[in-house]
């Protein structure tokens, strides 16, 4: 195993929350894979793709390439809301966890979040795995009941009262994703530097968008 | 079951804390549960719907108390008990943390190739419909009121409520019958609307629906 992880133990917990001391956490996953490479069951290599797939080929910059394309082709765009599946495999976005995709779009009057609230079902292949407050009980418990709460106090994002507010909560092999509107004053951009400004939290709709307008409003504030 | 993992309405969770520059994995064993947990599921040991089941049975007061990759370590040990045992588990530790045995290393070019290929194509579990679909977008439906001890995607928070179909999706394995005995057998499968009022009565936020899926057996008709 490597090292190359180790650096970055900065888990947003403090240790002693938990029942299981890191250590003998890590004393047990190790116990496990001994078992299986030693059984046959499975190999080194075999994890190792695993995890180089999530850490090196998806993540959500493959979804904001997805939104990008949809804000310059209207084409592609009303082709996404019908069958994100399909659309997304037009730009070679395909994976477990993402056999059936819908996106959804947020307009003037509608914000769009996504939850799992039993587990913690997310579209892999268009977002990457997903983020550690995404799995914890605290955005699962909360989010279908309180979402302005929520965004307001946990993400800043105060959410309008005229705007309305649909939580998706993604129980099934249906996963979903948010379409953010594209921001003022990026006409003319490409769509390389459109999908820059597309965040992950955007696309579950837990954040608005920021575009230069709103750069320039608070340079100038 | 009624999980702890059922989570949606639990009040006393404290705020959600965003990290950062989150890391895709924060520790290399995080990092290796992931690869063992989904190599063992793309070379056919369980799926996804066994591993959830899994999940949800560690004890109440270690749900809320374990990192999310030692709830997949849990499950991923239970699903592979008849293979891997306890003692065996608890042997090795030992023997690992007197330095008496190291984690081995073996390579299967070919399997790896496959697990990635897995990843990279995903694999669909939509099936044939059995029958069907019993109900049309706007019809209006009751969530049924059940209790079933096994897994089952249907949360309590809905439980008995009323919705609108949103929409109607393919047939896939129902969870109930597929997590506890591993019966693919499809079922019809909708998008739900409820409003935050049906859902939470005088304490819902103004202008919040709450929109999900629901297999076709865990609705009922509901007379206009």
């Amino acid at each position: 195993m490597s090292d190359a992880h180790d650096h970055a133990h900065e888990h947003g917990h403090d240790d002693a929350d938990y029942l299981t001391d890191e250590e003998e956490v890590v004393l047990r996953v190790s116990a496990l894979e001994t078992l299986l490479v030693e059984k046959g069951i499975l190999t080194t290599d075999a994890i190792d793709a695993v995890v180089s797939h999530y850490e090196d080929e998806v993540g959500p910059q493959l979804g904001a390439r997805v939104v990008a394309r949809a804000w310059v082709d209207p084409g592609f765009k009303a082709r996404l809301l019908e069958d994100a599946t399909a659309a997304c495999e037009e730009l070679g976005i395909t994976g477990l966890r993402g056999e059936h995709l819908r996106a959804v779009e947020n307009l003037e009057d509608l914000q769009n979040v996504i939850v799992c609230t039993l587990c913690s079902c997310y579209p892999w292949p268009v977002l990457g795995l997903p983020p550690a407050w995404y799995k914890s009980p605290a955005y699962r418990a909360r989010v279908a009941m309180e979402p302005r709460k929520v965004l307001a106090e946990d993400f800043g994002y105060a959410v309008p009262d005229e705007v309305r507010v649909q939580v998706w909560d993604s129980n099934s092999e249906l996963r979903y994703f948010v379409l953010p509107a594209r921001p003022a004053g990026t006409e003319g951009w490409s769509e390389e530097r459109l999908a820059a400004l597309v965040t992950r939290e955007a696309m579950i709709g837990v954040a608005p968008l920021r575009g230069p307008l709103d750069a320039d409003a608070e340079a100038h504030a | 079951m009624n999980g702890i993992h059922d989570l949606g309405g639990t009040h006393g969770v404290g705020r959600v804390v965003v990290e950062e520059d989150e890391p895709v994995f924060h520790t290399t064993w995080e990092a290796r549960v992931a690869g063992m947990m989904l190599a063992l599921a793309g070379s056919g040991n369980y799926n996804a719907d066994t591993f959830r089941g899994a999940r949800e049975t560690i004890p109440a007061h270690r749900y809320l108390a374990s990192r999310y990759y030692e709830l997949w370590l849990y499950a991923v040990e239970q699903l592979m008990a008849d293979r891997v045992s306890q003692a065996e588990l608890e042997a090795t530790v030992e023997a690992l943390r007197t330095g008496a045995r190291t984690v081995p290393v073996a390579s299967d070019p070919a399997l790896a190739e496959r697990i990635r290929n897995g990843l990279r194509a995903g694999h669909s579990t939509a099936g044939a419909a059995p029958a069907p679909h019993r109900f049309v977008v706007g019809d209006r439906v009751r969530a049924r009121v059940m209790h079933p001890v096994g897994h089952t995607r249907l949360p309590r928070y809905v439980r008995g409520r009323l919705g609108v179909i949103e929409s109607r999706y393919p047939a896939f394995p129902l969870p109930d019958r597929n997590g506890r005995g591993g019966d693919p057998t499809p079922e019809n499968l909708y998008c739900v609307r409820f409003t935050g009022d049906e859902l939470w009565g005088a304490d819902a936020e103004p202008g919040t629906e709450v929109l999900i899926d629901l297999w076709e057996c865990y609705l009922e008709e509901v007379d206009a």
